[in-house]
């Protein structure tokens, strides 16, 4: 401490002074890392009678019965890009989701694994209650719990069991397995369309241990994760659009046509005008300045982004234009605000064809 | 006794009333002397008086109204005429996609606060009912209607320079009120729709036709009448006694030229021009040079250049004099 090279430089008096100070800044850093010891301490204390106990042994360390099998992830493919990029956006939406009820997921194993948070997101998403305790300590009580959200799980998912043993189980989960947690956070995000593009063809590799005749025998098998984005936007009934779409690909020009010439004639008043339905109203500010020509108001400018920069505030131009529609007493639009951003083609035509229906006969 | 702005019952009445009130203390031996106004707004709760919670006015029974007339259906409501406790009044029943609890609770908090009854130049809101899905807001009915309706409208009355000007000085007095109330009613948009014309042809701001904060949003029916800052930013982040001001110069050109202001354009075209491109009304030359400077000054482009409402009450009444 007295080694500080000004304490040469000073005079005597004002060197102590420095020194008790420099003595009082290193005191005061010392107790706050013994306290951050403490809290960490601490924090251990309360959370490890919760979790469960992994061993953290190899395949090896299981005894295994005869033809039995386990499978452990390869550690290689927890740093594979996509699959940080899946588990990335499975957090965000995740986190979304259970933004109102002020709970943060940062970990998809360790947050998962207690069937708390599953809870909460099956009951979000769902909108139903799920009748279990609140907060259970007990590795039992835990997997009781984990068991009826599961099973609820299952039973909105319509799978039936035995495909789903293959998937995810109560024990899977329960004992943290990043594979089996993904599986069903996918099947979640699939079945309730969320809005995110889960990244494509993710796989992880497996490592296979069976025991044959009292022999371990690894083997590498490749999971799939996600496959093939089927039709995101597309979920809801079957209507007009969709039949136009897969058996008159012809007509879907002149329906393009017939919309763009219709809302020019609006647009053209505000000096705007606009040549491809797909691209130009994804961001939904021509959708906003159409309501406002068509319901004769005058939209102020602070209220939507008349030059939209992220996929944010696009989602809030064109969630401001469906509220919009609906005060002019249009159906809600069967479109999500997150289709139509992502310049799906259906979605947007949609939104239109509604707005057309309403306004066409009024020669405005 | 007088109230803050030094005033006595006596300067508050109509002559012919006060007269006879005169008279009548006079008779009765009561001292004529002005008893100074006393804030006692301090006394209690601090915020009784002000906080619209805490008011008991909780709003009447919507049976209590006998409404006979459907007036029209406009895009804030609709609006009836009929009476209540045998008075004329117009119902304005909100017009909402559907009525939250919230909304409720908001409608209690803001229709207090317009119940305004000490101005002249305000017309105020008398009562509401509060019953969701039903939010109505209950002024005393105006048989001329609105100031817009007198200039454009088909009235018979026939509105002089002089009586122009009696507008214009009715109104300024209104908005100088208003805008000595702390906090300042938000939401409040002054257009020749929102000005009300008396029997006895005074001109009062209509409280009725404030904008509750649940009502309508995201949407401007009447932009030819605001600045172009008002079109642009969030009513929190401009100058709103200099936006008003803006709309008051947009009412004198009205008065002046008698004409609607963008009449040829539909809202969004007008709201977009002013906003984007720069359009703003042009002063006819038949226009005397007095007003046009007056119109010019008030609709300043730099909104802390305008004046302010109690500075140009004394110009309009000098130029009434002429």
């Amino acid at each position: 401490m007295a080694t500080s090279p000004t304490s040469t430089l000073t005079p005597k008096k004002k060197d102590e002074s420095f020194l008790d100070k420099l003595g009082g800044t290193l005191a005061r850093k010392k107790k706050a890392k013994e306290v951050s010891e403490l809290q960490e301490e601490g924090k251990h204390a309360i959370e490890a009678p919760t979790s469960p106990t992994v061993p953290d042994i190899g395949p090896e360390g299981y005894t295994l019965d005869e033809n039995e099998e386990r499978s452990m992830i390869e550690p290689q493919s927890r740093d594979d890009p996509k699959v940080r990029d899946l588990i990335k956006m499975l957090l965000d939406w995740i986190n979304d989701v259970l933004a109102d009820d002020r709970i943060i997921v940062k970990d998809i194993e360790e947050d998962l694994f207690d069937g708390q948070i599953l809870q909460k997101l099956i009951e979000k998403l769902a909108g139903l209650r799920v009748e279990v305790p609140e907060v259970t300590q007990s590795e039992q009580g835990q997997k009781q719990k984990l068991q009826i959200i599961l099973t609820v799980i299952n039973r909105i998912l319509q799978q039936s069991p035995p495909w789903t043993q293959s998937k995810w189980s109560v024990d899977s989960v329960h004992s943290k397995n990043l594979v089996a947690i993904l599986h069903l956070l996918v099947a979640l995000a699939r079945h309730f369309r969320a809005p995110i593009r889960l990244p494509e063809n993710v796989s992880v590799n497996l490592v296979v241990v069976t025991k044959r005749d009292g022999m371990l025998q690894p083997r590498r098998v490749a999971e799939d994760i996600t496959t093939v984005n089927e039709d995101i936007g597309a979920r809801f009934e079957r209507d007009a659009f969709d039949t136009l779409f897969d058996h008159a690909p012809d007509k879907l020009n002149l329906v393009k046509k017939t919309l763009v010439t219709f809302v020019n004639k609006q647009l053209m008043k505000i000096n705007l005008e606009v040549a491809d339905i797909e691209s130009q109203f994804h961001d939904g500010v021509h959708l906003v300045l159409l309501m406002g020509l068509l319901e004769g108001y005058f939209v102020p400018l602070y209220d939507f982004h008349l030059t939209p920069e992220d996929f944010d505030q696009k989602v809030h131009n064109v969630n401001f234009a469906f509220e919009l529609m609906q005060d002019a007493g249009l159906a809600k639009p069967k479109a999500r605000p997150e289709d139509v951003v992502n310049q799906d083609l259906k979605s947007t035509l949609r939104v239109l064809y509604n707005i057309f229906t309403k306004y066409k006969g009024q020669g405005l | 006794m007088a109230n803050k702005f030094d005033e006595t019952p006596l300067d508050k009445a109509t002559k012919r009333l006060a007269n006879i009130l005169k008279d009548r203390a006079v008779q009765l031996g009561q001292d004529l002397q002005k008893i100074p106004f006393k804030d006692r707004s301090w006394l209690g709760y601090k915020t009784r008086s002000r906080d619209a919670l805490l008011s008991r006015h909780t709003g009447i029974d919507i049976d209590q109204l006998s409404l006979t007339t459907h007036i029209a259906n406009t895009h804030s409501g609709e609006v009836w005429r009929g009476q209540w406790q045998k008075n004329d009044i117009v119902a304005k029943i909100l017009s909402l996609r559907e009525c939250t609890v919230r909304n409720s609770r908001d409608f209690q908090e803001e229709f207090p606060r317009l119940r305004i009854f000490n101005h002249p130049n305000i017309l105020p809101v008398l009562a509401c009912c509060n019953q969701p899905p039903n939010l109505v807001v209950i002024s005393q009915f105006m048989p001329y209607g609105s100031l817009f309706n007198v200039l454009h409208g088909e009235t018979g009355i026939v509105v002089d320079q002089n009586q122009a000007l009696r507008f214009a000085i009715d109104i300024a007095r209104g908005m100088e009120f208003l805008h000595t109330m702390e906090p300042a009613i938000p939401n409040l948009i002054l257009t020749s729709k929102h000005v009300m014309i008396d029997e006895d042809l005074t001109a009062r701001i209509n409280m009725g036709d404030y904008k509750f904060s649940f009502h309508e949003r995201g949407k401007l029916y009447a932009p030819a009448w605001m600045s172009p800052e008002a079109l642009q930013r969030r009513p929190e982040d401009i100058n709103l006694k200099a936006a008003d001001m803006w709309s008051f110069a947009v009412l004198l050109w009205e008065l002046e030229t008698r004409e609607v202001p963008h009449a040829e354009l539909s809202p969004m075209e007008t709201g977009m021009k002013i906003a984007m491109e720069g359009l703003r009304l042009s002063l006819p030359p038949g226009i005397s040079s007095h007003m046009a400077r007056l119109v010019k000054i008030c609709s300043n482009e730099e909104p802390g250049k305008r004046p302010k409402f109690d500075m140009i009450i004394p110009i309009l009444e000098k130029l009434k004099q002429k």
